[in-house]
């Protein structure tokens, strides 16, 4: 897996590249947390190049989300391939997290 | 007669489950190539790659077996661990995103295993547990 922060708009996005499991979920858990710390508005997720996530990916975005919600924080998810899409929908995910299929949708308030 | 295609033992750790989904992504799809069998594949791997996290972080094994069987109905898994007997919950399901305790952060792999695949199959034997799954793919 591989994080990068790049900017769109005066925005933080983070563009992940690669799997998302137990060995690489604690790097981007630290990443997410320290973005969070610094309380950003928006924070964007880049899903388009995500090859998989497994259950501690999620949890991780949960812990995102969680930390974000007490100072009115929102962290919204772009791109996400169709196969992470279906489980997040099993999971019912997909009411939780703000899911956009482009930056310009997620861009628009 | 399910012809087994695949088997390894690994050390439980987790850079070890990555390396072996591959692995076993690469013996699914020499037995099924066939592009409609490729999101099945892709759900098996997601239940198989849950059931090896939670070898890893829960049975304390010092070695984990996986098989893949290639059937007539489809793509078997087998994970064996030793460790304490696991029962899985009487229901299983994702978390209650509602609930009065919040998001819950926790107890969605066991949710992903019983929903990406067709039958999920506990036993204990031998002080080891085994954990089967099942998916259901055509050969055509």
């Amino acid at each position: 897996m591989k994080i990068e922060l790049t900017s769109h708009s005066s925005h933080i996005v983070i563009v992940i590249t690669g799997e998302i499991d137990m060995s690489s979920s604690p790097e981007l858990r630290a990443r997410l947390l320290e973005l969070i710390h610094k309380k950003p508005p928006v924070l964007f997720v880049d899903f388009t190049s995500v090859s998989y996530i497994d259950s501690s990916g999620i949890a991780t975005f949960v812990e995102g989300l969680k930390g974000m919600m007490p100072y009115g924080g929102r962290l919204k998810f772009v791109s996400i391939p169709p196969k992470i899409a279906e489980i997040f929908g099993f999971a019912k995910l997909d009411k939780v997290f703000e899911i956009h299929g482009s930056m310009d949708d997620a861009l628009r308030p | 007669m399910d012809n087994t295609v695949f088997s390894t033992k690994i050390e439980p750790t987790f850079e070890n489950v990555s390396a072996t989904r591959l692995a076993v992504e690469a013996a699914c799809k020499k037995n099924y190539p066939q592009p409609a069998a490729e999101p099945l594949i892709g759900e098996l791997l997601m239940a198989a790659t849950e059931a090896m996290n939670n070898a890893v972080e829960h049975s304390g094994a010092k070695e984990v077996e996986i098989e893949l069987a290639a059937g007539a109905q489809g793509l078997i898994f087998r994970i064996k661990a030793a460790g304490k007997r696991f029962d899985p919950p009487a229901e299983i399901g994702f978390p209650d995103l509602d609930g009065p305790d919040g998001l819950p952060e926790g107890g969605f792999g066991l949710a992903i295993i019983r929903e990406m695949v067709d039958a999920v199959d506990y036993a204990y034997n031998d002080g080891k547990n085994t954990i089967t799954l099942t998916k259901y793919i055509s050969k055509s």
